[in-house]
């Protein structure tokens, strides 16, 4: 979680039940096995750019409707 | 030990485990920081259960 804003989401998502995760926090060419073989001196911004802001929402058979009606609820009162 | 596909290595080494644990996990330290190149061998439940077996 490298950003500020995934944090301040994390947290708040927390709070209010959701659990979430950053699973690609980073280009694939900046982790550092990468670096050391030289990859990545272009460098993709997009790729970089949405890594900083990409989470995870929960999504598995168990959740029931009014589970996926909380998360949308819930993530569109955060962009408010 | 085999599995099926694959097993378990046991070792009193602990550099030696260090560096296991990376080769069978893409060389993940932990929270996608990969290190090293490594591969995926971490064990299914079904060759689990095949390992914990009894002979």
């Amino acid at each position: 979680m490298t950003s500020p804003s995934q944090r301040e989401a994390y947290g708040y998502l927390n709070a209010n039940g959701i659990a979430t995760a950053v699973h690609y926090p980073k280009a694939v060419y900046e982790q550092p096995i990468y670096q050391k073989l030289g990859y990545g001196r272009d460098g993709c911004p997009v790729s970089e750019d949405v890594s900083r802001r990409v989470m995870s929402l929960p999504v598995h058979p168990s959740l029931s409707a009014s589970d996926l009606q909380h998360i949308a609820q819930t993530i569109n009162c955060f962009e408010d | 030990m085999t599995t099926g596909e694959g097993g378990m290595i046991t070792t009193n080494d602990n550099a030696l485990a260090d560096r296991l644990r990376l080769l069978r996990n893409h060389g993940d330290t932990g929270k996608y920081n990969h290190i090293s190149i490594g591969y995926n061998y971490r064990m299914t439940n079904i060759q689990g259960a095949i390992g914990s077996e009894p002979r």
